[in-house]
């Protein structure tokens, strides 16, 4: 929903950019702003979908070759796609700039910098899952050179990892892997243990001490070990050193059942990085409308305690992810549309929701619904209206939210997270590419 | 509406379900919203340091598929949940998970009442007034080590709980003699009236803060009023005594509403006060009637007060410099706000004054939570991370804007804490007669 406002509100004391949404876009639109000087604030309801994905970075999962080649190859072809519109160079630069902040905030993200191909990587169920670029800890796992076994270490009584399982789904691909349980050294609680209670026990070097003497008598013959991805927390890279240096193997996560790991230790450490650079982050509270001059977007209101809390800004960026993360609405009419602005999305064409699943579930490309229920955007990523003309001048839509690519089934969400992120705060703010500090600005 | 009234309800599908539900009934359906993606166990800063407590998704929307209406909780742990909201604010699909936590724990009370420990904690408002007399004899005795360790065999109050001295006189007492001086704008202009919300701890332990609120209320031009109020009933509520948190609210409901009706903003400096009586009420106490919402609507923490007159172009911003650098935790009760951060928008307008945000969900102490012996050493790890950001930055005094959270922190890192107000006031070059304060820059 939009409110015209007949009073000026141009006058009124705000930031210089406004990021809606706190997933991987919005995030990395907040560091990117602050890299480039702006006061920036972040408004989400809720934390992003970081919390709940597996964590690596799908740039085009299908790509056999150069990933980058293959992602240039695509957008020339396909103008309509997100990638197309964020062009090349924001998504070599998005993916550069991200890699930078994380090793800044000493979370190493890696990628095969040899041959710029997909890694291979191993999923909970023994699946193998092509991506560009992964934590250093799931990189770990790339299967691409490994000519020895694979250890997977599992741990007795916890129900979210069964080595057992995705070693034999390896093993039926010809991956030579084996499985073994460990006991916890601390006596079960009442309750089930979640992700999180395992990575605060490896932050400690007691309790890797004990994990470490049980997974030692299996190595021989094996050239990486692999763990759930819960090696930490607060201190995940000394944990990851720690076991690989102790056990005398690579040692690699594995993701598993939410909250994630990955993402946990990512949105705290940015979360951190940005209140430290003065960013306003605010959780936790809906934006309920954008407050619109002429063809401006002045600020937004949010439903805070009480009353309506208004925020102005010169710039927002609208990142507040696709269908499931409440970025785009549905009704049972089968009525698809952007909330805040009251935006249009490109599809479906016809009203109900017939046509928006096909009869199977697993759908090799996904349901229709999931590529249609997007924002239209510009080439300055700027929402389209259904005129087919930029909405407003100064709102830009990124992630998620976009039309054009199914973000379930495609296998470039996080590409093009990253690549119009980057995109979409250079365009508002008119930075040059070489003005982009990247992280020449580190710490915590 | 009581706990147990059924609603009629709409079902011809025009309004969802929930929507129709009265507000405090809200919180206990938003549980169908939960995909159990655990964000919220993730975030828990009390899940996070013991495992006496499995997590809010647990406790909250899990337990609550198991809970009948008027029925207790089929667990106990929910006990340790401090109420700190973190759940509910991280929570991408809008799960009240803190409000069902809260009424849960009503319930429990309800069925097995309250401890004498917790309803003595819940009562402060009462122990400031009828302590104040005894003052030099009450502070004696908190500040004694062997007195505390009796109070924490006898009665279970933490011996290490950051407890505040009595000041041996009251704000409202010093108001009664004090505005006298000050005069009363014309009856009809209320555009220059505002109302103060002093809070318990501003009128027993801490006047200073409410004789600086005055100060630079007045000098931005308005005139303070300050009405008959009591507590704002959330140490009660936390206990899970919602009958005494109803008690407290309706009274200063029916002392706020009429300044409400007139459009008189009502200001507090304790940000969780102000939590109170804009959401709780209604949200959680399921007070939700015509004049609930109305002081609901026009209740503001003071920094946020200060902002709004800002963006209103009212706030004289002739501000003398402040040559100094301070860390500021933003409270979780003043994080359930959602209005920003409005100490550090009013702070960046002083010349000179740097202040950033800790990264820190809660200082541990949650109200009176961290009071209770058995919850005392969980108090002191949750606030861990903040006291570490303290140390690390080498800082000797801390903003905070809630007066617990404030004596928190001074006990974890030893650094003085103080109310954005002081800075504020300092800034504008007010001062105040009080033989306790020590402005936080110097003359």
């Amino acid at each position: 929903m939009t409110a015209n406002i007949a009073s000026p509100h141009g006058n009124q004391p705000g930031t210089d950019v406004l990021v809606i949404g706190a997933g991987l876009s919005g995030l990395m639109a907040a560091v990117h702003a602050v890299q480039a000087g702006a006061r920036v604030r972040l408004i989400a309801e809720g934390w992003g979908q970081q919390l709940i994905a597996p964590g690596w970075i799908s740039v085009c999962d299908r790509a056999d070759d150069d990933v980058i080649a293959e992602v240039r190859g695509y957008a020339a072809l396909h103008p309509d796609h997100p990638y197309a519109k964020a062009g090349d160079d924001a998504m070599v630069h998005g993916l550069e700039a991200f890699q930078a902040i994380t090793a800044a905030i000493g979370l190493s993200y890696d990628r095969r910098r040899r041959d710029g191909h997909n890694m291979r990587l191993i999923t909970m169920l023994g699946a193998i899952q092509r991506v560009m670029m992964a934590p250093r800890g799931i990189a770990n796992s790339d299967w691409t050179d490994v000519t020895e076994s694979i250890l997977l270490v599992g741990l007795r009584g916890w129900r979210d990892f069964y080595p057992e399982l995705a070693a034999g789904n390896l093993r039926s691909q010809g991956i030579e892997a084996r499985a073994i349980r460990i006991d916890l050294p601390e006596p079960p609680g009442p309750w089930d243990r979640w992700p999180t209670d395992l990575a605060r026990l490896f932050d400690s070097s007691a309790f890797r001490a004990a994990i470490i003497k049980q997974v030692q008598p299996h190595i021989r013959g094996v050239e990486k070990v692999g763990f759930p991805a819960v090696l930490g927390l607060d201190h995940h890279t000394e944990a990851l050193t720690n076991l690989s240096e102790q056990i005398e193997r690579l040692v690699f996560e594995i993701p598993t059942l939410p909250p994630s790991l990955p993402g946990l230790r990512l949105s705290n450490r940015l979360r951190r990085w940005l209140l430290r650079r003065g960013v306003r982050v605010q959780i936790g509270h809906p934006v309920t409308r954008g407050l619109v001059e002429g063809d401006r977007c002045v600020g937004v209101e949010v439903q805070a305690l009480g009353h309506v809390t208004p925020f102005y800004a010169d710039h927002v960026i609208l990142a507040t992810g696709g269908l499931y993360s409440g970025g785009i609405q549905t009704s049972e009419t089968g009525r698809v549309w952007e909330p805040i602005f009251d935006l249009p999305t490109a599809g479906p064409d016809v009203p109900g929701r017939e046509g928006w699943y096909y009869d199977r579930l697993l759908k090799e490309r996904g349901h229709p619904i999931h590529r249609q229920a997007g924002l239209r955007v510009d080439h300055d990523l700027r929402p389209l209206n259904a005129a087919g003309e930029p909405a407003l001048a100064n709102v830009y839509a990124t992630g998620h939210m976009l039309a054009g690519f199914n973000p379930l089934t495609d296998g470039c969400a996080e590409g093009i997270a990253l690549a119009t992120a980057y995109k979409a705060v250079h365009t508002a703010l008119e930075l040059d590419d070489k003005n982009h500090r990247g992280a020449t600005d580190t710490g915590l | 509406m009581t706990d147990h009234d059924q609603p009629v309800y709409d079902l011809s599908g025009h309004t969802p379900l929930i929507e129709q539900a009265p507000l405090a009934r809200q919180a206990a359906f938003s549980a169908d919203h939960c995909l159990k993606c655990n964000i919220c166990t993730a975030a828990c800063p009390v899940a996070a340091v013991t495992p006496l407590f499995p997590g809010p998704k647990t406790v909250g929307p899990q337990a609550q598929r198991l809970r009948e209406p008027g029925q207790p909780s089929p667990d106990h742990a929910v006990d340790y949940c401090s109420s700190c909201g973190i759940c509910t604010l991280v929570c991408p699909h809008g799960v009240k998970v803190m409000e069902i936590n809260t009424q849960a724990k009503a319930r429990i009370v309800e069925r097995d009442g309250l401890s004498l420990r917790n309803w003595f904690l819940s009562r402060n408002e009462l122990w400031g007034r009828l302590g104040t007399p005894f003052a030099p004899l009450l502070n004696f005795g908190v500040r004694s080590r062997l007195l505390r360790l009796l109070a924490e065999k006898l009665f279970k109050v933490s011996a290490r709980g950051p407890l505040p001295g009595w000041a041996g006189y009251t704000f409202r007492g010093w108001w009664q003699r004090e505005q006298k001086q000050h005069p009363r704008p014309a009856q009809h202009d209320d555009s220059q009236r505002v109302v103060f919300f002093h809070g318990c701890s501003t009128n027993t332990y801490e006047p200073f803060i409410g004789k600086l609120a005055v100060a630079v209320l007045e000098h931005i031009g308005l005139h303070v009023e300050i009405p008959p109020q009591t507590c704002c009933g959330l140490p009660a509520q936390s206990n899970g005594d919602f009958d005494a948190a109803r008690c407290y609210a309706r009274h200063n409901i029916e002392a706020l509403a009429d300044y409400a009706r007139r459009g008189i903003p009502i200001v507090g400096t304790s940000a969780s006060c102000m939590t109170a009586i804009k959401g709780d009420y209604r949200h959680v106490l399921g007070l939700d009637d015509d004049d609930a919402q109305l002081v609901a609507v026009h209740t503001y923490d003071f920094m946020e007060f200060l902002w709004k007159l800002h963006q209103e172009g009212r706030l004289p911003t002739g501000f003398q410099p402040i040559e100094r650098e301070y860390p500021y935790h933003a409270p979780c009760q003043l994080k359930a706000h959602g209005f920003g951060r409005p100490v550090l928008d009013v702070l960046s307008l002083i010349p000179g004054l740097k202040a950033w945000e800790i990264d820190a969900d809660c200082c541990g102490i949650a109200g009176t939570y961290g009071y209770k012996a058995e919850k005392r050493a969980i108090a002191e790890l949750v606030g861990w991370p903040l006291a570490e950001q303290v140390h690390a930055a080498g800082a000797g005094t801390v903003i905070c804007d809630t007066e617990t959270c404030r004596w928190q922190i001074t006990a974890l890192t030893g650094a003085n804490t103080i109310h954005p107000v002081e800075l504020v006031a300092a800034a504008y070059g007010l001062t105040i007669t009080d033989k306790a304060y020590t402005p936080p820059v110097g003359e």
